[in-house]
């Protein structure tokens, strides 16, 4: 079979909505003579008079023998007036997963093609629909698990990340031209390079980059969920918390199937924020008590979590092992604070919240705590739908940015503090889009008296 | 029938020539004067920022003009040697006339072959886009394969000081204007840009004792690999600032200024500015330096640099009298400011040959830049390619990350000027890798291949490079006692490679030599310890730029077809097709450094020459 062509046109379907039950669902289709297409399945010979772009029709989709499979609204677009830029219809009808299939299959009987993964949002982006950072918003859009999520890809789609790093690029171009000056304009009468203004100016960027990163840390938790575990010894309240947490949020509880009932595994919704609960067992490792697969799964669960929960209460406040203490994921929980008996001395200090599984005292708390933790100070409803690629960028832009600054102090020749911030401006237009060179030059110019 | 045509003798014509003639080529330099062959039209100096860079690549590949440079330095200086090797820039006052004599010389002793006709050329003879001749006002038809226009200043050259306008290309010669008619009969569009030269004033009717002394430095070395000596002996240059009368007398009279009184439309380069420009524009400075530059040893004449103007030329006469030393200051001639026709850089490729008739090559001004270094490497590299192409060759093209010659050539590609383009360090992505200290190390393969060079001088940069790789690989793992070269240091009887302590900017490569001594009996010339040192010193920072490099080459080697269909690329944004359509990028790096052309429409081209590969392979294998 020969390879398709990335750039046909040719009429591809899928449904648009998720499987699973709900109150709608819709299938969409897309590439050329979808109407046509679109026609035939409502039963018509051609395209009816009454369909006009971007007009709602009540429809009824039928099979090739006339009977019915679904009865709907169809919103037709013509291209390139629609977001794959090309003529597309979507049908929404009911959201039973079976009469949704029955349509999708109707259309693809009648010459339409199953879309790959991603190709509505691809020829919306070839036929200049949308660019290259909002084709990747509109990925986590539609992967955003919680509305919070969701609304924070919206901003990038909306140019919001753009704003603040083109002011951050602003300030890097400011300083650059400086450099510069001092490089190429050796002989001029000119200001030379302030460094000490320059580390100053340097610490506030860096200020601003580890905001953007939070909310690069935040939207990744936005998006992925937080995973926290639950852990310590038999008695220490792990399932009275998990059920508390659970019960508050109605979420569904699945037992892992297995030999060895390892843990429990839970999603709910903290204000918006997708969470992973599970519960186990597994920090304290002695060896007799859980088989070689427990520990394995165990092992897993734990490397992937964002916060491990250690419960400790009375009467033995069992500490997990040697190497968890350390760990900066470790949060020392004091559960059953409603049991009169006191946190000993030696613990207190390390202790981060007390609270009562039971009664659900400082359960609270302890979320806002989680949430402050990981995602620091940033308004998560605020926070801006950054791709973990954006954060990578962030990050090399800051080490650069480090770098330069720890060159000026110690007193190092220009064109190296040069090489740092060209690479921190490179980093930065990864997400930006490139910044043509003659910029530095035009601010040269733009403020000094240069030129014999 | 010649192989290849220089017209114009200026710094771009000249190199033309001599590269066409060392790649092999038979040529002929047309020129209105042989006398004045590679003439010093602006000031009387080579070199400088980025532009010493230039001049050492030059060399590396054969050129004059290092050559000539050092044959009429009158005073040597190394810009920016109080920063980092890379910026370390060489300049060098010259005497014009010595300048012009050694030029002309080195056709007469290495080129007897280029053949130098006193003519003027009017136009081009062409068959469909093939060129086969170049019209001379004399001769006729001189029939050819190739051309290489440099005409400098020279295309509609039109002179002003204040009201006063010259059709002249240069002071007191007339302009090309048969030329520029022809081109635009062909189809080339032309554009205005302006450039400006100072006063040259009587060395006797300034008092220079009340000024700065500027001398020579003294370390030796020189802008040619050849050059083993000072030629002459070494004047200095004289600094002085304008006061605040002189800015006043500008003022008062701004509006006879053609820049200003809208007689000049053309932009002139902002890096460059005439001194009306630079009292109007920065109204707050109340002085702006002056430089004095001998025009010679035995010229009566100074070169008043800082100076520049097209103001009337008792205005100029009298605000440059109010600074002190000049008071009784005469004019030998005054401030101009030229505006010529330019064709706009996009007609080019790589090569320097037009896309529109392709045996046409442009090299200097022409294209849009300014300065005789920048116009020299053009005319090297439009020379050579002439010479291949007839010789059916593969292309000579230099790297952005090879030499500041290649990211001319590119910026001018991918760029539509605004000024006359200078060459900046800033302008060079990798500038640490593009020393002037390292010019042959970079360019030999390349010279040699394209026969810019002749083996022997190849074997000999071979054998050098060698030593060198093999000194650095000594110093890598040769040892010393920490305590013997860092003061208080607080392991001094660590043991630390000689590589890893020449990182430390207050250790010197000479000073680890003497210490080990018995380990290392002979040491490198200077030249070749200077070479080691630096790779050492920017060891890391070099790394990085190579892989800098490395990462970048998949883009800069996915060839873009010069027919690519930008219509059937529906999506680009309206400004992306414009300048695509108009630049035509060799390459998916080079349409990337096109300013408007977006992140979406570069990922769009991938996207569509990925296709149609993946269509022709298709057809290929049905």
């Amino acid at each position: 079979m020969p390879a398709q062509s990335i750039l046909s046109s040719d009429p591809i379907a899928a449904l648009a909505t998720p499987p699973g039950q709900s109150a709608l669902g819709i299938v969409r289709m897309s590439g050329d003579g979808v109407w046509t297409l679109a026609a035939h399945a409502c039963g018509h010979k051609s395209i009816p008079e009454s369909w006009a772009p971007r007009t709602a029709q009540v429809v009824t989709i039928r099979d090739s023998d006339g009977d019915v499979l679904d009865e709907g609204v169809l919103l037709p677009w013509k291209g390139p007036h629609s977001s794959t830029g090309e003529d597309l219809v979507e049908f929404i009808g009911h959201g039973s997963p079976a009469a949704l299939t029955l349509v999708l299959e109707r259309f693809l009987a009648l010459g339409a093609r199953p879309a790959k993964p991603g190709e509505f949002t691809r020829r919306g982006f070839i036929n200049g629909k949308l660019t290259l950072d909002q084709a990747e918003s509109v990925a986590s859009l539609i992967d955003a698990k919680t509305g919070a999520a969701a609304r924070s890809s919206l901003r990038v789609l909306m140019g919001g990340l753009k704003t603040q790093l083109q002011m951050i690029e602003e300030s890097l171009q400011d300083a650059l031209g400086l450099v510069e000056l001092e490089l190429d304009f050796a002989e001029e009468e000119i200001p030379i390079f302030n460094r000490d203004r320059f580390v100053a100016d340097v610490a506030e960027l860096l200020d601003q980059l580890e905001r953007l990163s939070q909310h690069a840390r935040a939207s990744k938790y936005l998006r992925n969920g937080i995973h926290v575990v639950i852990a310590g010894e038999t008695n220490a309240g792990k399932s009275t918390l998990f059920n508390q947490w659970l019960g508050q949020e109605r979420a569904i509880v699945s037992a892992t199937p297995g030999t060895t009932r390892d843990y429990l595994d839970a999603a709910v919704d903290w204000n918006g924020i997708p969470v992973r609960l599970v519960d186990t067992a597994g920090l304290r490792l002695t060896e007799e008590a859980i088989e070689k697969e427990g520990i394995r799964r165990a092992q897993a669960l734990l490397e992937q979590a964002d916060v491990l929960l250690w419960l400790v209460s009375p009467p033995d406040f069992v500490l997990p092992d040697e190497r968890y203490v350390t760990d900066e994921r470790l949060l020392l929980i004091r559960n059953k604070a409603d049991v009169g008996v006191l946190t000993p001395e030696t613990l207190s200090a390390k202790v981060t919240a007390a609270i009562s599984a039971t009664t659900g005292d400082g359960l609270d708390d302890l979320q806002a705590r989680i949430v402050q933790r990981l995602m620091g100070g940033t308004n998560y409803e605020e926070s801006l739908g950054l791709e973990q690629r954006h954060a990578r960028h962030l990050n090399e832009a800051a080490e650069a940015l480090g770098r330069s600054s720890t060159l000026a102090s110690a007193n190092a020749s220009e064109e190296l503090i040069a090489v740092e911030i060209r690479a921190a401006l490179d980093a930065l237009s990864e997400i930006t889009g490139r910044i043509a060179g003659d910029d530095v030059l035009n601010r040269i110019f733009g403020r000094f008296c240069i030129g014999k | 029938m010649v192989d290849v045509v220089v017209i114009g003798g200026g710094h771009a014509g000249v190199e033309a020539a001599a590269a066409a003639s060392r790649a092999g080529a038979s040529v002929v330099l047309v020129t209105r004067e042989r006398a004045a062959l590679a003439r010093l039209s602006c000031n009387p100096a080579m070199g400088g920022t980025a532009k010493g860079q230039l001049v050492k690549e030059i060399d590396a590949l054969g050129g004059l003009m290092g050559i000539a440079t050092d044959r009429s330095a009158i005073q040597y200086r190394m810009l920016n040697r109080s920063k980092g090797p890379a910026v370390w820039s060489p300049r060098a006052q010259t005497d014009r006339d010595l300048y012009t004599q050694a030029i002309d010389t080195l056709f007469y002793e290495r080129y007897p072959d280029v053949e130098i006709v006193e003519d003027e050329a009017t136009g081009f003879a062409v068959n469909g886009d093939t060129l086969t001749g170049v019209r001379l006002a004399n001769v006729g038809v001189l029939a050819c394969k190739t051309a290489i226009l440099c005409s400098g200043t020279f295309m509609r050259g039109l002179t002003h000081t204040g009201t006063v306008q010259n059709q002249s290309g240069r002071f007191g010669e007339p302009p090309a204007n048969h030329i520029s008619a022809d081109l635009e009969r062909l189809g080339y569009p032309l554009l205005r840009f302006k450039t400006g030269t100072p006063p040259r004033v009587y060395r006797d009717s300034i008092d220079l004792s009340v000024m700065e002394q500027q001398d020579s430095e003294d370390e030796s070395w020189y802008f040619s690999h050849e050059t083993t000596q000072r030629y002459n002996p070494q004047l200095p240059c004289y600094r002085a600032y304008t006061v605040p009368e002189a800015h006043d007398g500008i003022r008062a009279r701004i509006d006879e200024s053609p820049m200003y009184n809208g007689t000049i439309q053309s932009t002139g380069p902002r890096y460059c500015p005439s001194i009306e420009d630079k009292v109007m524009r920065f109204p707050d400075r109340d002085r702006h330096p002056l430089i004095f530059e001998p025009e010679g040893l035995n010229n009566p004449l100074m070169y008043v640099n800082g100076f520049s103007s097209s103001m009337p030329e008792e205005v100029q006469l009298a605000s440059l009298r109010t600074v002190p030393g000049c008071e009784i200051v005469r004019f030998a001639r005054p401030g101009y400011a030229v505006e010529y026709d330019v064709v706009p850089p996009h007609e080019l490729r790589a090569t320097l040959s037009t896309r529109r008739i392709p045996g046409l090559y442009l090299a200097g001004q022409i294209n849009g830049t300014s300065g005789y270094e920048e116009a020299a490497i053009q005319g090297l590299i439009a020379g050579t390619n002439a010479a291949l192409t007839v010789k059916g060759r593969d292309p000579f093209i230099l790297r952005r990350d090879e030499a500041y010659g290649g990211v001319l050539v590119d910026d001018l590609v991918t760029t539509h000027p605004t000024e006359p383009y200078r060459m900046f360090t800033s302008r060079a992505e990798f500038r640490l890798l593009l020393r002037q200290d390292n010019a042959e190390e970079r360019l030999h393969e390349k010279a040699f291949r394209a026969g810019l060079i002749p083996e022997e001088r190849y074997e000999s940069i071979r054998a050098r490079l060698d030593d060198k790789s093999s000194w650095i690989k000594r110093l890598e793992t040769l040892k010393f006692r920490r305590g013997d070269l860092v003061a208080r240091d607080r392991k001094p009887d660590q043991l630390e490679s000689a590589a890893q302590l020449l990182r430390r900017p207050e250790i010197s490569l000479s000073a680890l030599l003497e210490l080990g001594n018995g380990a290392l009996p002979e040491r490198p010339d200077p030249a070749l310890l200077y070479a080691i040192e630096t790779e050492l010193r920017y060891a890391g920072y070099l790394d990085r730029e190579r892989r800098q490099v490395e990462k970048l080459r998949s883009q800069e080697e996915k060839r873009v077809p010069d027919d690519f269909d930008y219509d059937i690329v529906k999506a680009l944004s309206a400004e992306g097709r414009q300048k695509l359509e108009t630049h035509r990028p060799a390459t998916v790096g080079q349409a990337s450094r096109i300013a408007g052309v977006t992140p979406s429409d570069l990922a769009l081209l991938v996207v569509f020459l990925r296709d149609r590969e993946r269509v022709a392979a298709r057809k290929q294998s049905a």
